[in-house]
């Protein structure tokens, strides 16, 4: 189930409440300046630091280069 | 479950309020209705036409639990999203609005971001209120308006001992009929919890709603804190 447009409008990482990029296939909220990644449950944004996972190297570089192409964005990029 | 002695403090309150409405999720609603004899229906209501923001604004309703507070704004024709920290309650939800599992006192939302902010009956259950009232202040655009219910206490004196046996005795009994026997007598105990409604609205003016008022409801037995976010305090951004 998607996330609702509206909602990824409005969200941030509850950390540096910078935007977070949207990975529908993988149901997570990643956050590329810290390397960390949401998980998505049952169609509902967890956005608790203490659920959130800190991707190694091999992951970043993975999906950073997934998100490259300017997948969809949460909230204002800057 | 829960300690029958002091209330608990800090991270192991935010602990076992959590597991608290993840037991009672599933009747929370009736039990609200029932011990309310449905007056939180005319409660959420009174706010959400108070808070007077132009339908299509966006609306964070706070420790939303099962959504009540999301219909009522729905109707409204306001866009809310509800944010809980309990997983249970949030699976129990019966809302058209969407959800998040976020934590009230870090918000996932950028500074200045949202037009308003709604929190039903859950401000005695925050770990840090001072912190939880900063960072509704970061989140809420210049003009935006926030509406915070929560228990009070009746100023007439009679009305005050009715509803201190009701509340101390009668509430606590139905919860244990219906739900969580411990969490029904955590409820009254909570009150403690909150300060005094003078320091709550000095504290929420200094932040920034400097307009902030208090509206007792139903004989006082429920408060309605209002304000207008005036300034933008980016004091505690991370």
């Amino acid at each position: 189930m998607a996330l609702d447009p509206g909602l990824l409008e409005i969200l941030a990482c509850p950390d540096d409440k910078g935007p977070l990029r949207y990975l529908p296939d993988e149901d997570i909220l990643y956050n590329p300046r810290l390397g960390r990644s949401y998980p998505i449950r049952d169609g509902i944004p967890v956005l608790l630091i203490s659920e959130s996972t800190d991707l190694d190297e091999d992951e970043k570089k993975r999906v950073d280069e997934i998100t490259a192409d300017g997948s969809q964005s949460s909230s204002p990029e800057g | 479950m829960l300690p029958n002695e002091d209330l608990p403090q800090g991270e192991d309150k935010a602990i076992i309020v959590e597991r608290m409405f993840d037991q009672i999720a599933p009747r929370y609603d009736l039990v609200n209705r029932l011990m309310t004899f449905r007056m939180d229906v005319g409660w959420r209501r009174r706010t959400v036409r108070d808070l007077a923001l132009e339908p299509g604004s966006t609306v964070l309703d706070l420790a939303c639990g099962t959504g009540d507070f999301c219909n009522d704004l729905l109707r409204f024709d306001l866009n809310p999203i509800g944010i809980d920290f309990s997983a249970g309650m949030l699976a129990a939800a019966g809302t058209d609005a969407p959800l998040v599992r976020a934590d009230a006192l870090q918000l996932p939302v950028p500074n200045a971001h949202v037009d308003g902010v709604t929190c039903g009956f859950a401000l005695r259950n925050f770990r840090d209120l001072s912190g939880f009232f900063h960072e509704i202040s970061r989140v809420v655009r210049p003009g935006g308006r926030i509406g915070l219910l929560d228990v009070g206490q009746p100023s007439n004196p009679f009305l005050r001992w009715g509803h201190s046996v009701y509340f101390g005795t009668i509430v606590p009994k139905i919860g244990a009929l219906l739900s969580d026997p411990s969490a029904y007598r955590y409820l009254p105990k909570s009150v403690d919890y909150l300060p005094p409604s003078e320091e709550m609205l000095a504290e929420l003016r200094n932040v920034g709603f400097v307009d902030a008022v208090r509206v007792p409801l139903s004989g006082g037995i429920t408060q309605l804190f209002l304000g207008t976010q005036t300034t933008q305090n980016l004091a505690t951004n991370c």
